[in-house]
């Protein structure tokens, strides 16, 4: 899964990044950097089966808080 | 750059397949059982008012998408901050989306596959619809709204045997409250989600009013939303509603004429894959959309790949089982998404008013 994670990956940088780097629009290519570092992190760690906390459990507790259900 | 344009009937198709999305198949207000007919007229009323407002900003910045009109009436600094609210929401609306899907698929449709598969699979194809343009989601809605629609009528005929109108009976056994309970649900989860539209209207190709495309929209999901509750109240019953997860697909299974038309549900489920293939590709659409204002982009395409894949992996890792999601989605989303659905959008409409009047916005421009 790891390697597989990797070598789409870098499937993906080639294909998507460097062209925004070839053609030399900076700012596109630092977002989609950006991006590409955090979906990367997100994918690396779910292909290890690491646990990662859902987004969703802070605004579940923050609406519980509010409603006071 | 040319611009990009949809005419007024494709966006009204979109408007339709995109409220139809998943939330049907879902079953609209499982809480009101069998007076969930009841909940779907009230909470379509409840949507008129808000969905004004939408037509009304719209009208006021003609070509302008939401980013724009938040820059415009907030001012630079501020007009990002509020933007990054609707970068989060259709991003995290788009991942519940396909979140459904892959339930949907994990549970009843194909239990073997890994849930991580046709979820990507619909990432995969909302990232080339959206790289191809809103043009293209156009053109694919007026396609995909005759066969959503001659399946939904298909069926509707096919299940004519089952229906037993004792399962309407009693109405409104637990009172109001259930009902409007419900409505409120409603209203959020698939009729104030249009607030989404807001940035894809902004590439209406219309000289008819902007009221009329929302309004047609509202009220042929309206008729549709209704019939298919009713059927489905109709054919399994209040109970068995609220307790199914995909009461839509129970429903269709059970249809066996003459020993030799039956199993179609398949075809049920081909509509969800439609109508949600839309919905996650609006989603992506105003999220990028959005990136690349925020961060004064020169083209959003640039950008689709990622938040694609940011949008499959958030759906994957955003719930621990479909109890959760379902938990979720009936008890939480509806106060969730308030802010986003009608707390915004009214402040944004009285500002822009105030400055109109005050001489300090231009308005009426075609840009």
């Amino acid at each position: 899964m790891v390697v597989l994670v990797i070598f789409s990956y870098a499937f993906i940088i080639y294909l998507d990044l460097m062209p925004l780097y070839r053609k030399k629009l900076w700012r596109d290519f630092g977002v989609n950097m950006a991006l590409t570092l955090l979906t990367f992190a997100i994918a690396f760690l779910i292909s290890l089966d690491v646990a990662i906390p859902s987004p969703v459990n802070p605004i579940k507790s923050l609406i519980i808080s509010i409603l006071g259900k | 750059m040319i611009k990009e344009m949809i005419t007024s009937k494709q966006g009204v198709y979109l408007l339709i397949l995109f409220m139809i999305g998943s939330n049907l198949f879902m079953g609209l207000a499982p809480v009101a059982k069998s007076d969930a007919w009841i909940a779907a007229l009230v909470g379509m009323l409840m949507a008129l008012p808000i969905i004004f407002i939408y037509a009304r900003l719209l009208s006021l910045f003609k070509g302008r998408d939401i980013f724009d009109i938040l820059n415009l009436v907030f001012g630079n600094v501020l007009g990002k901050i509020v933007a990054l609210a609707y970068i989060w929401y259709p991003l995290h609306l788009g991942a519940m989306v396909i979140r459904d899907l892959g339930e949907f698929f994990n549970t009843v449709a194909m239990p073997e596959t890994p849930m991580l598969l046709p979820m990507l699979f619909m990432g995969f194809l909302s990232i080339w619809a959206v790289m191809a343009g809103v043009e293209v989601l156009g053109r694919c809605s007026k396609i995909f709204f005759p066969i959503v629609v001659i399946i939904m009528f298909v069926t509707t005929l096919l299940v004519i045997p089952y229906l037993n109108f004792a399962h309407l009976k009693p109405v409104m056994y637990d009172g109001i409250g259930p009902v409007l309970n419900s409505a409120f649900d409603i209203f959020s989860f698939p009729l104030a989600e249009t607030v989404l539209f807001l940035a894809v209207f902004s590439a209406l190709k219309t000289d008819k009013s902007i009221y009329r495309v929302y309004y047609s929209g509202l009220f042929i999901f309206a008729a549709i939303g209704v019939l298919l509750t009713l059927r489905n109240i109709l054919v399994l019953g209040g109970d068995i509603v609220s307790v199914v997860n995909f009461p839509l697909y129970v429903e269709v299974s059970r249809i066996n004429i003459g020993e030799f038309i039956q199993r179609i549900e398949v075809s049920v489920a081909t509509t969800f894959v439609i109508t949600d293939f839309i919905k996650v590709s609006v989603c992506l659409y105003v999220t990028c959309i959005g990136i690349s204002k925020l961060f004064g982009l020169n083209n959003y395409r640039s950008i689709v790949v990622q938040t694609g894949l940011l949008m499959v992996l958030l759906a994957y890792i955003m719930y621990e089982n479909i109890m959760d999601m379902i938990y979720f989605a009936f008890e939480i989303y509806a106060y969730y998404a308030l802010p986003f659905q009608v707390i915004l959008p009214v402040i944004i409409l009285v500002i822009a008013e105030i400055r109109i009047r005050a001489g300090q916005l231009q308005t009426g421009k075609r840009y």
